[in-house]
């Protein structure tokens, strides 16, 4: 397996998720202040003024340390969405395509009773039934997400349950784990990884619009989703307030989506890549 | 480790097979009797070709005797041992001593899997220990023209050919008393066929196993075999030693199979 390293995408989508994922973990040293500390007297400071790179907020709070907090609140989440929902998904989905039958009919009429629901008005939903916090976001973004990689697992699953070298292995012996273990699961791996990939963003879009509507992590930890609602009555004033969470979700997206994009090309057969 | 004897015979007895197709719920579920009652006989050592064209049921056979496919009726038997039958309990795949080769050496071989661990599988899942493992995927890697050294390498660095020498030496570390292959040769060049045919013979010669061979092509018969079997629609039409077979058919499709085929 050969990537090609040197493709505008990788480079692009790389540096930019590389800039966020610097501002999540080193965040800290660019700044004194913490993300709730208010300072009434300094409301609404423009962008590269001394102290406050980025600007305050209409409480006085440093824009770059709410950044940096929301930074970790979205990576951190959506980080674990995709781990959880994918562990599930491909799971569920390599044993349905592999066994067909009874465990196939039961596990595809759940996936389409939660195809059916907007995924948004889902998650909505169990949030406010379980109420607002870290793990309930993480339930409720998952609790749809794990399907796309359980579709993909199953189609590949069928057709990799017909291939020959399935077929000897249980010749010679190997049973259900030992089949999915050492057959199945490295041969859609490269595929998990693709829908990994774009479901993160997907993920970080999510759960912004969950703070945005107020329905995310609890208001007191600084998210994306919430600087973006609460900078929205300003816009006219102190355009900063919703441009800087709008440009960190949009960094954040655009990279995922493109390094996705590139992971594609990359397992793409039309590139001379014997995958599967 | 099969618990076989390199002397016992292979008896299928009626081996029938219907596949039904579900039409909905209004009309009645369509039938293909694949296989109308199979009997034959394999004796230790030899090679035994079975003939007939695609769709013919050939392969549902192949299927059945190495345990991928049950049977609707009929029975097998290994020396004193039924493999399946009725009132007798269905031996599992792995223990009936029949190993499998498979038509398409490049969707034989897992491609995230190197050569040695491929060759190995069956033994890993039996649990032999490690050293013993290496010891053998070696041997058996040069009993069919191998080397050692390419257990590290990884399928798509190998021909055809060479892919399917792989999946001959992963069926033959099982030790099995049958080796059964299904259109082994069908998807390789002529000259390569030919390498593995001569193969085939040395390596019955040289470790006594004894091997089923499943194919469309006569002039493949006419080299390996010892004893053929035609196979047409589900049933067989013809049976005996190889030469009488193809210098004397009796049969009209037989004759026919035979005729189409250009010999030297």
């Amino acid at each position: 397996m050969k990537f090609d390293f040197f493709n505008l995408k990788f480079i692009l989508g790389g540096l930019l998720l590389g800039l966020v994922l610097f501002l999540a973990i080193f965040g800290p040293i660019l700044t004194p202040h913490t993300a709730n500390h208010q300072s009434l007297m300094d409301s609404l400071v423009p962008p590269l003024s001394e102290g406050h790179i980025l600007g305050t907020d209409h409480l006085g709070r440093d824009i770059l340390a709410r950044m940096i907090s929301g930074a970790r609140v979205s990576l951190a989440i959506a980080g674990s969405v995709v781990l959880i929902s994918g562990v599930v998904g491909v799971l569920i989905g390599a044993l349905s395509g592999y066994l067909r039958g009874t465990w196939d009919l039961v596990t595809q009429k759940i996936v389409e009773s939660f195809w059916a629901f907007p995924p948004i008005l889902l998650a909505i939903a169990i949030l406010a039934f379980f109420g607002q916090s870290l793990t309930n976001v993480i339930l409720a973004l998952t609790i749809q997400r794990w399907i796309p990689y359980s579709r993909m697992a199953r189609a590949q699953a069928m057709v990799l349950r017909s291939r020959a070298y399935v077929e000897a292995s249980s010749v010679m012996g190997g049973g259900l784990a030992w089949i999915l273990r050492r057959h199945i699961l490295p041969n859609l791996m490269a595929s998990a990884i693709i829908v990994g990939t774009f479901s993160m963003a997907t993920a970080i879009l999510a759960e912004a619009s969950l703070s945005f509507l107020g329905l995310g992590v609890p208001p007191q930890i600084a998210t994306w989703g919430g600087m973006l609602a609460e900078g929205r009555s300003y816009i006219t004033r102190a355009w900063w307030l919703a441009v800087m969470p709008g440009v960190g979700i949009f960094i954040t997206v655009l990279s995922l989506n493109l390094l996705g994009d590139w992971l594609r090309d990359q397992y793409d057969p039309k590139k001379n890549l014997n995958l599967v | 480790m099969t618990g076989t004897t390199p002397n016992d015979t292979l008896v299928a007895t009626d081996i029938r097979k219907t596949f039904r197709r579900s039409n909905g719920l209004f009309s009645p579920a369509s039938e293909t009797r694949a296989l109308k009652g199979v009997s034959f006989e394999v004796t230790p050592g030899e090679i035994f070709g079975i003939v007939g064209e695609s769709g013919c049921g050939k392969s549902t056979l192949a299927r059945i005797l190495v345990g991928l496919e049950e049977a609707d009726g009929g029975s097998l038997a290994l020396g004193a041992r039924t493999l399946f039958g009725p009132g007798a309990p269905t031996v599992s795949a792995v223990n009936r001593g029949i190993q499998m080769v498979f038509q398409d050496p490049y969707a034989s071989l897992n491609p995230r899997m190197c050569v040695g661990d491929a060759v190995a599988e069956g033994l890993a899942i039996a649990n032999v220990p490690r050293a013993e493992r290496e010891e053998r995927v070696a041997e058996t890697l040069s009993l069919v023209g191998l080397t050692p050294q390419d257990a590290r390498k990884y399928p798509f660095q190998f021909s055809g050919g060479q892919r399917q020498r792989i999946c001959i030496a992963r069926a033959l570390v099982m030790e099995p008393a049958f080796l059964l292959a299904d259109e082994a040769v069908s998807a390789l060049d002529v000259s390569v066929q030919m390498q593995i045919l001569n193969m085939l013979l040395d390596l019955r010669d040289r470790i006594g196993v004894s091997i089923i061979f499943i194919t469309h092509d006569i002039s493949v018969v006419d080299y390996l075999c010892d004893r053929v079997m035609v196979v047409y629609d589900g049933e067989v039409v013809e049976f005996g030693e190889k030469t009488a077979v193809l210098d004397h058919p009796q049969n009209a499709y037989t004759q026919r199979l035979i005729q189409s085929v250009p010999r030297l």
